[in-house]
């Protein structure tokens, strides 16, 4: 390499390190303008292996540790305790009578954990997502396993322990579960109507939803069974179980084809997609779902295309994909499942969500549309006067101009 | 009452301009070429956050011109780029937080080397990174964590490792370039060169 490419990728490190000075940029600005082509690739492989880098570590891909050496989390003296009381008595016949902890939000005994000792699961927030209140914490059961409270909000309790059952009960929030393999006992995890097994894995089990159930298996494999039957996941797997209906199961892989199966053995709709890299991420799940969706509709699924857009939506209004995954979903609702009235409230709710999307003019229109098919001639007045206002020289404005004009 | 026949059916106005082939034809073609996008993006915007931000509404920029792109005249990747050079510059312009930017020019010299490499990006490449990746020195791997996983800033990174954001950048150089290093040493060892 010469010195201007070197001295290019350099100073483009500082820019992406933000440490770049005034003088650094208008270098590199001038390298870019006279060095000629050999700089400019210079900065682009050196971002382009920025990319890779960054997206190894974020995915998990990369085989790096999590922070090895820096951080080592020093387990509590009374849990250390704990530990060995349970250990001298034989797999804690002690703590199925006496351990009931309920982890309320408030503890004053918060134990000190530090963010990169959460499980993957927790790590690697979208950008959008609400950060925790409060720090993970975390259980060690005599067993081996190891539980990790999402934050404060989360409530946990160890139902009962004994040699051959172990049995959690989560009633709000988000766990992870890192579960110490013993084939002689169960550790079975309640959330709700949702009941997750397991023999040794590693898995998060997620009530933050009301009403829904999401299970996330880092390790191993989880016999999950709700209202709705039984259903298996293994490790990169993630399933969504609503209180009596499975709703889906969740690919995040990029790489994986997915594959749209028939409705689960109980007749509830349910898309099972195969395996995901890494940790999981709202922005991995919506972007595989929205792939999912894409799919599930060129294989003339239009239904299961509608429950992962509308699983994005509600799962994650924050995500930067859910305004298109909601306009997305309005057409298959209109064009395809031909519910115009579920369709235009779809639309609707594109602008709720981001109210400067640029996808605001085609959903106002499609909305109108909905509504007019649905019949209800005020609503295609009233929201087309709307559009009017907000797009006078819209790419649909003349349409719409005539609904004005004729009604 | 019933809405004209335009807002209808088949074949009405609006539902030419939104065919149900649409998206999928754009998504075929985007997704694809977008790590190649975001790279171009953040060579532009630098900050990771920023970038990403801006690479959303990239993204839906595009799929509403989609129909302006003509296949004939460009690849959709080099199209795509022109669409957010053109956006991200116009951020940089609304942004006054935005630290200084480069110059239009240098940012054509960027899209064009772009251009020239679409598609260079290779699976060999990455699954070489992920093998380099592991044999780092610890301290070395733990800079990579808190720097890209956690995206922590360089004096957060130097409080946390009790040294100074000088010394880090500097580190940090050199876990680069022993990556690179390492990457070209697999490929030259998989092509059989010396």
């Amino acid at each position: 390499m010469s010195r201007s490419e070197l001295e290019a990728a350099a100073l483009m490190h500082r820019c992406l390190d933000g440490t770049a000075s005034s003088h650094d940029i208008e270098a590199l600005d001038r390298l870019l303008r006279t060095g000629g082509p050999a700089v400019g690739h210079s900065v682009a492989r050196t971002v382009r292996f920025e990319g890779m880098l960054e997206e190894a570590v974020r995915t998990g891909t990369s085989g790096v540790p999590e922070m090895p050496e820096l951080v080592s989390l020093a387990p509590r003296p009374w849990l250390r305790f704990a530990g060995g009381i349970c250990g001298a008595a034989g797999l804690c016949a002690v703590l199925s009578v006496a351990c009931f902890w309920v982890f309320a939000a408030r503890s004053p005994h918060r134990p000190t954990l530090h963010v990169a000792d959460a499980p993957p699961s927790f790590r690697a927030p979208s950008p959008h997502a609400v950060p925790p209140r409060a720090p993970p914490r975390r259980l060690e059961i005599a067993d081996g396993s190891v539980v990790t409270l999402r934050d404060g909000q989360t409530v946990l309790a160890v139902e009962s322990v004994s040699a051959t059952q172990v049995v959690v009960g989560l009633s709000r929030g988000q766990a992870y579960f890192d579960v110490a393999r013993r084939p002689e006992r169960r550790f079975r995890v309640r959330a709700g109507t949702v009941e997750v097994e397991v023999l040794g894995t590693a898995f998060t089990v997620d009530r933050s939803t009301p009403g829904a159930v999401a299970v996330t298996v880092d390790r191993g494999v989880v016999r999950v069974t709700s209202p709705a039957g039984e259903r298996l996941l293994r490790a990169g797997d993630e399933g969504l179980f609503q209180e009596g209906v499975a709703l889906a199961a969740i690919d995040a892989s990029p790489r994986t084809p997915r594959r749209v199966v028939p409705a689960s053995p109980s007749g509830a709709p349910s898309v099972p997609l195969g395996r995901r890299t890494g940790a999981p991420r709202s922005e991995d799940t919506a972007k595989a779902l929205l792939k999912t969706a894409v799919d599930a509709r060129a294989v003339g699924s239009p239904a299961e295309a509608a429950i992962a857009l509308r699983t994005i939506v509600d799962r994650w209004p924050g995500d930067p994909r859910a305004p298109y995954a909601a306009f997305m979903l309005g057409r298959v609702l209109l064009d395809d499942l031909n519910r115009p009235l579920e369709a235009a409230q779809t639309f609707a709710s594109v602008l709720r969500l981001d109210p400067t999307t640029p996808l605001a003019e085609d959903a106002l229109a499609r909305e109108i549309e909905a509504w007019s098919r649905a019949g209800r001639a005020a609503l295609v007045r009233e929201r087309a006067r709307s559009f009017l206002s907000q797009f006078p020289n819209g790419l649909h404005a003349e349409e719409i101009r005539a609904i004005v004009d004729v009604r | 009452m019933s809405a004209p026949a335009i807002l209808q059916g088949k074949g009405s106005v609006l539902d030419r301009a939104m065919t149900s082939d649409r998206h999928e034809h754009f998504l075929a073609l985007f997704l694809p070429c977008q790590g190649d996008l975001r790279a171009f993006m953040r060579s532009i915007l630098w900050d990771r956050a920023r970038c990403e931000d801006v690479f959303q509404e990239v993204a839906l920029v595009l799929w509403r011109q989609f129909d302006r792109y003509d296949a004939t005249r460009s690849p959709f990747g080099a199209w795509a780029r022109g669409v957010a050079a053109n956006v991200a510059i116009k951020h940089l312009q609304r942004d006054r937080r935005a630290p200084m930017a480069l110059s239009p020019e240098a940012i054509e010299a960027i899209q064009e080397t772009f251009d020239d490499l679409e598609g260079a990006g290779d699976t060999a490449t990455e699954e070489a990174l992920r093998e380099c990746m592991r044999r780092l020195p610890a301290r070395s791997q733990a800079l990579v964590q808190l720097r890209y996983r956690h995206a922590l800033n360089l004096s957060d990174i130097a409080a946390r490792v009790k040294s100074t954001p000088d010394a880090v950048q500097k580190a940090l150089t050199r876990v680069r370039l022993a990556l690179q290093a390492c990457i070209e040493r697999r490929h030259r060892a998989l092509r059989g060169t010396p």
